[in-house]
């Protein structure tokens, strides 16, 4: 698949802006190791060609074009075709990039960064590789990040709690309702890993030796 | 060219729940839906595709020893593009709204610390509790731009590269907590006439516009060295 050994990465390029996709299909076909067999104009389009074909290395999709890539990549994947899948768009916001990584995309590139990037992404998508940005995957990976930091708000409650007051003093003393400091000691318990008040006083103490 | 357009204006019993200034917060985020998908089909196109075409002339002629001259000039070229789209893709990232109508308050705030993240290298500690049910669209609005500003505000001048957002409900409010431990300031001493300390100026007056207009309640602490923390509450309605 795209890796050398068989000839070059036989792409597709699918996106309503008929500029783009012949731009695109000019860069992708100098290159040495990759050629462009077919441009389409939507998301219909590309599950219509793609419907039987095993012959396609990486669909480049546009997410904002109509039938949107998205949809087409939902559609693919419930269909398991194996096709890699790199979403090409100019939205770099949150949603957009996690959408993609839940349907299961390989690769997320955006227009407004280098086309030499897309070219890259090509490559390292036909090798295996899922290409995101990298918070994304460290959102997604959902992985501990840097060990529990509280919020200065959760240090003052921890604090009072290590002093043993309840909800409702440790409230009155910050000037919030019990309400609010049940949803800080949810947080604090979770970002400690403990389960009750007398493991995070435990922890509180530990920390300042 | 045909893209997903913003969801229409608002709906005439939407309207009619709104206040003037609440009706002219929610217009303004439609029209900014508007200008920023006219840039997304038209210059964002043109730009990535001319790159593209310049960037595969750039390989062919690279090592044309007939004209050396060629290749800088190109790349001097290719660098406007690449600013241009550049500049580009900050601006649509901060003005383009997300769907307010369509998604929950937790799931527009997560994109925006994801792409604050993105952009930023920095980590943003994302904490959230039980919201209402019903949140009216100017609220949603209020608190997008009040995270969006007050993370920008953190990034630029806590000096750390941690901080936390917490959002959560409690009995019919939103409650919003952005929090660095970083260098901090002087309140006090923030109404100055220097440019730069007037945009921020701003920029917290926003906030507190924001808030005032729905009703809710904006706090600011911060002391220099002791870091800076925002808190807004505003009812959900």
């Amino acid at each position: 698949m795209g890796d050398g050994s068989k000839g070059p990465i036989r792409v597709v390029l699918a996106d309503d802006h008929a500029l783009v996709t012949e731009g695109l299909k000019s860069l992708i076909d100098g290159q040495p190791d990759m050629t462009v067999v077919q441009t389409l104009q939507n998301g219909d389009e590309l599950l219509a060609f793609l419907a039987g074909r095993a012959d396609i290395d990486i669909a480049v999709v546009d997410a904002q074009m109509p039938y949107s890539g998205l949809d087409a990549l939902a559609e693919l994947r419930r269909r398991e075709h194996n096709v890699r899948i790199l979403i090409l768009t100019a939205f770099s916001d949150g949603e957009t990039i996690q959408a993609a990584l839940q349907l299961g995309a390989d690769g997320f590139v955006l227009k407004t960064d280098s086309p030499m990037q897309t070219i890259d992404a090509i490559r390292q998508v036909a090798q295996g590789h899922l290409v995101f940005p990298r918070a994304a995957r460290r959102w997604m990976a959902n992985t501990p990040k840097r060990g529990p930091e509280l919020s200065a708000r959760e240090e003052e409650v921890l604090t009072l709690l290590a002093r043993g007051l309840p909800n409702a003093e440790i409230g009155s003393e910050l000037n919030v309702s019990e309400n609010t400091v049940r949803f800080h000691l949810k947080n604090i318990y979770e970002k400690l890993g403990v389960t009750n008040r007398t493991e995070a006083v435990a922890w509180h103490f530990r920390q300042r030796g | 060219m045909t893209s997903n357009r913003p969801t229409p204006s608002l709906s005439a019993t939407e309207a009619a729940t709104l206040s003037p200034s609440e009706r002219i917060l929610t217009v303004t985020e439609e029209e900014l839906s508007r200008i920023i998908l006219d840039i997304h089909d038209g210059p964002v196109q043109y730009l990535f595709t001319a790159l593209s075409l310049l960037t595969g002339i750039q390989q062919e002629v690279g090592n044309d020893v007939q004209r050396p001259d060629l290749a800088p000039r190109l790349a001097q070229v290719g660098m406007l593009l690449e600013s241009s789209l550049y500049e580009i893709k900050f601006f649509m990232g901060a003005f383009r709204p997300p769907e307010f109508r369509r998604r929950s308050l937790v799931s527009i705030v997560e994109g925006l610390v994801i792409q604050h993240e993105e952009w930023t290298g920095n980590t943003v500690e994302l904490a959230t509790g039980d919201l209402p049910d019903e949140i009216a669209l100017p609220v949603k609005i209020a608190l997008y731009r009040i995270v969006q500003e007050a993370l920008s505000n953190s990034y630029r001048h806590a000096g750390v590269e941690q901080y936390h957002v917490s959002l959560w409900g409690d009995e019919g409010k939103i409650c919003l907590e952005v929090a660095d431990k970083g260098r901090g300031f002087e309140p006090d001493t923030l109404p100055q006439t220097d440019n730069a300390e007037h945009v921020e100026h701003i920029g917290l007056r926003g906030m507190r516009d924001r808030v005032a207009i729905l009703g809710g309640h904006f706090a600011l602490d911060s002391r220099p060295g002791e870091g800076t923390r925002i808190y807004v509450e505003i009812p959900a309605r």
